[in-house]
């Protein structure tokens, strides 16, 4: 047998490899906290741009901006962790405002009439996981047409029309308007909803094998998890969740907007994907979330405040987006290779 | 021109290095390889043969070194530049396309032969058929790849390699999904392609394979070239020497000390089972501490049985008894309830969540016995980690942490995740699908050793196996052909030869 000799010191190019082995350490960091420094240098940006931004009424504000759609995109995240999409939400949203108000309009009580909003959405939940688990319909087309049959429902029961409960209900205002402790209630609502979704993902079996159907389906279902129960679940999780952010905007505003609820899904998507590339690479979380949502009401806010058109926004969390999510793919890339 | 006595090598690699992160994969690596001739490419799994491939493939480029392609100095940076080198390439994940055909895949790279490639279907059928004809492909080319069994879909991937003229052409592990007959063929392409100047890179565990079949030899370990031999100059002992630092020569798996008593109870009774369009009529019992083996050629109905027993599909007749009692299962979760567990013929793609940790992975569909409380959904992680350390420990799992996802462990420690996760859960039958698959020599034996261990602690086993040596283990093996059950032949100490008889001469009589 012929033991070859230990190689040769190879003709590196120690230049090159010496730039590659920095950029790959850049490009892995930026990957892991590209969204955060993202964030870190909007708050900087924007506090040298606005006297106001740095103040606490302002980021009072700013959290109780973010809050509602907090609660739609916490929700989406348990569906995107499972490996499915959710189209349905937003218009989800706009359905529950609108059937607590007009019952409540219909003499129903308030709590009542809150119940059934959120039975709504545990239903839509129910039909949307049955649509893709059982007739294994694809959920972008399946949650597309849910959603576009509930603004049938809610254009049927509404007839399009606002329906205003500022006057009758004050009590009813009274859940979304006003502060405890001098912090906006929707903020509370905000980190109730998060710490339970977070503790449900990140602390209970239901979570884990979640967590197990996104990441291989096939693995899982192979492993005893009851992937078609445990997706569906999230459906109903995330609906629900919407219809608890619907009736909170009602609330928030003083009447049911056959439309109110509908920019919740693209936020909701463009948060829970921003925060896809926080700290955890490509998993859908939901610290990250947060994070995502946060980034997004911060630009909002300071774009606002420096006194930018209204339509810069929408430019800025599109390219926001998309750059977080290239960034944070290329990152991995060069990272890994 | 070639010197018929000493060509000049088509590929001449030197010195090459490449790092993934903090793990060296190539550590200075350096081997020719000569047209006509099969380059044999050994090595557990992580020494770095498949890197050394890739980069040959344009899927990695190396960090430092030289390669040579005809005596010149050649990058290859993209799948494409391989390609227009003609080298082709058979991965160890097959690289095909669900949806298409098997002629779509092989004639995926074919370039079109008018503007638009108008009319070149008749064509890509034609290369197809011809390709088929030498590999003696015996399934319908126009079925989607997605239809076909695993060991087809392995010689579809043969068959694209073989429509582009390659000079060169990479085997990673192409037998491991392969049953005994199919070698042969393969053995035979092989031989023939390299009789036509070609040359042959060939990746495997199985070092009989590398001696029949390699002209030359080149051993890996830890990213280095630790010997390189040529045809009939070296003995099974160097290979293993070479493989694992250290001179193991038992290699043959050792046969089970007693039988099982005759008169132990059945566990599990099959009676009439079918499901088209591979299970036709399949009966047998597995008795308390028994390892039954399923033998037969690739397409008898093995894996497709297994799944029927674990609830993953249903069948369409037949009779199950488990425990004495009726046993239907309706579910994967429900055969799991009733202690059937079952460990997949594809560790990556049907067991494991490659991303995530080897507690995750273990946990995996068990969490629940891992509650604080029962009747409360949460957690308790302590317990959970507690489960999985002890099973790293038992089964002498590698791994960096119980943290590290289960993607930077070996071949053979991933399975071992497999299994940990079925004896944490305390089931009674284990069905193993190829459980030695893509797993090297030591890992293999620890395997089998598991399996055995199980079997004593009054466990039963259903194993399928291609390489039928390894089901010398089996205290009884059952035959199956074409999706029904033919004949028993009882152990311990069942041969390849036995086996093998019972297998083609019904093969004969049936067909």
């Amino acid at each position: 047998m012929t033991l070859i000799e230990s190689p040769q010191a190879t003709p590196e190019l120690p230049a090159r490899s010496l730039a590659s082995r920095v950029g790959r350490r850049t490009a892995s960091i930026l990957g892991r906290y590209g969204a955060l420094i993202a964030l870190a240098v909007l708050l900087i940006i924007f506090s040298i741009a606005s006297p106001y931004f740095l103040t606490i009424p302002n980021l009072l504000q700013v959290l109780n901006q973010s809050a509602l759609g907090a609660i739609v995109a916490g929700g989406l995240t348990l569906v995107l962790a499972s490996g499915q999409f959710d189209l349905s939400i937003g218009y989800m949203a706009s359905l529950s405002g609108i059937i607590v108000t007009i019952l409540m309009l219909q003499g129903v009580p308030i709590p009542v009439a809150i119940l059934i909003a959120l039975l709504a959405g545990v239903i839509v939940g129910v039909v949307n996981g049955f649509l893709v688990t059982v007739l294994q319909v694809n959920a972008l087309v399946a949650t597309l047409g849910t959603g576009s049959v509930l603004i049938g429902v809610n254009y049927f029961i509404s007839g399009g029309t606002p329906q205003p409960v500022s006057t009758e209900f004050p009590e009813f205002l009274q859940i979304a308007i006003g502060s405890w402790f001098g912090i906006p209630k929707p903020v509370f609502y905000m980190a109730a909803a998060l710490l339970i979704l977070w503790v449900v993902l990140n602390k209970t079996d239901f979570g884990r094998n979640l967590r197990a159907t996104g990441g291989n389906t096939e693995a899982a279902k192979l492993a005893g998890v009851r992937t078609a129960r445990v997706t569906t679940a999230a459906f109903v999780v995330a609906a629900l969740f919407a219809a608890i952010t619907g009736v909170l905007l009602a609330s928030s505003i003083g009447s049911g907007q056959p439309t109110g609820g509908d920019n919740y899904t693209l936020s909701s998507f463009a948060a829970a994907f921003l925060g896809s590339t926080v700290l955890r690479e490509g998993q859908f979380h939901i610290l990250g979330t947060l994070v995502g949502v946060v980034t997004v009401a911060v630009g909002f806010n300071g774009l606002a405040l420096v006194g930018v058109p209204s339509f810069v926004q929408f430019l800025f969390q599109g390219i926001l987006l998309i750059a977080a999510v290239a960034f944070s793919s290329i990152g991995r890339r060069l990272s890994k290779e | 021109m070639i010197d018929a006595a000493q060509p000049s090598p088509l590929i001449s690699a030197r010195g090459i290095t490449k790092s993934f992160g903090a793990v060296r994969a190539l550590r200075g690596v350096g081997l020719d390889i000569l047209p006509g001739q099969v380059h044999g490419l050994v090595g557990a799994n992580g020494a770095g043969k498949s890197t050394f491939l890739n980069m040959l493939a344009g899927v990695v480029s190396p960090d430092g070194g030289e390669l040579l392609v005809d005596g010149r100095p050649a990058e290859i940076g993209s799948p494409r530049q391989a390609a227009d080198l003609g080298f082709a390439f058979i991965h160890q994940e097959l690289a095909l396309v669900p949806e298409f055909s098997a002629i779509d895949n092989m004639t995926i790279g074919v370039r079109p032969s008018t503007f638009l490639g108008l009319g070149d279907a008749r064509r890509h059928k034609a290369i197809a058929r011809e390709v088929a004809a030498r590999l003696d492909l015996r399934f319908p080319l126009e079925k989607p790849v997605r239809d076909l069994s695993i060991a087809e879909r392995g010689l579809v991937a043969i068959g694209r390699a073989l429509v582009g003229d390659a000079r060169f052409v990479s085997m990673d592990e192409p037998t491991a999904s392969l049953s005994d007959v199919e070698c042969e063929r393969l053995f035979a392409i092989v031989r023939e392609l390299t009789a036509s100047g070609v040359a042959v890179a060939y990746v495997s565990h199985r070092l009989d394979e590398i001696e029949e079949l390699c002209d030359a030899v080149t051993v890996f370990k830890d990213g280095q070239v630790v010997a390189a031999h040529e045809r009939g100059a070296y003995t099974r002992d160097d290979l293993v020497l070479g493989i694992t630092g250290a001179r193991t020569v038992q290699e043959t798996v050792e046969t089970p000390d007693a039988p099982v008593t005759r008169d132990a109870e059945v566990v599990l009774s099959v009676r009439g089972l079918a499901r088209a369009p591979r299970v036709h009529d399949v009966s047998f019992d597995v008795r308390r501490g028994e390892i039954l083996g399923l033998a037969g050629v690739v397409g008898a109905g093995r894996t497709e049985t297994l799944r029927l027993l674990f609830g993953a599909d249903r069948p369409i007749a037949g009779e199950l008894t488990l425990g004495g009692r009726p046993y239907r299962p309706r579910s994967v979760a429900d055969a799991i309830g009733r202690g059937v567990a079952l460990v997949p013929e594809e560790r990556r793609s049907q067991a494991l969540v490659m991303e995530e940790s080897v507690l995750f992975n273990t946990k995996m569909g068990g969490w629940r016995s891992s509650r604080a409380v029962a009747w409360l959904p949460f957690v308790a992680d302590g317990r959970a980690r507690a489960v999985v350390r002890a099973m790293v420990e038992r089964l002498g799992i590698k791994t960096g942490s119980l943290t590290s996802a289960v993607r930077t462990l070996s071949g053979g420690n991933q399975q071992k995740v497999v299994f940990a996760r079925w004896l944490a859960r305390d089931v009674g039958i284990m069905l193993l699908d190829e459980p030695t698959r893509g797993v090297d020599v030591g890992a293999r034996r620890q395997i089998w050793a598991t399996a055995e261990e199980f079997a004593a602690a009054g466990g039963s086993v259903v194993v399928v196996c291609s390489e039928l040596e390894e089901l010398a283990v089996c205290h009884r093996v059952v035959v199956m052909v074409e999706g029904r059950t033919v004949g028993e032949i009882a152990g311990p100490g069942v041969t390849e030869a036995d086996m093998l008889e019972a297998i083609y001469t019904q093969e004969r009589t049936s067909s």
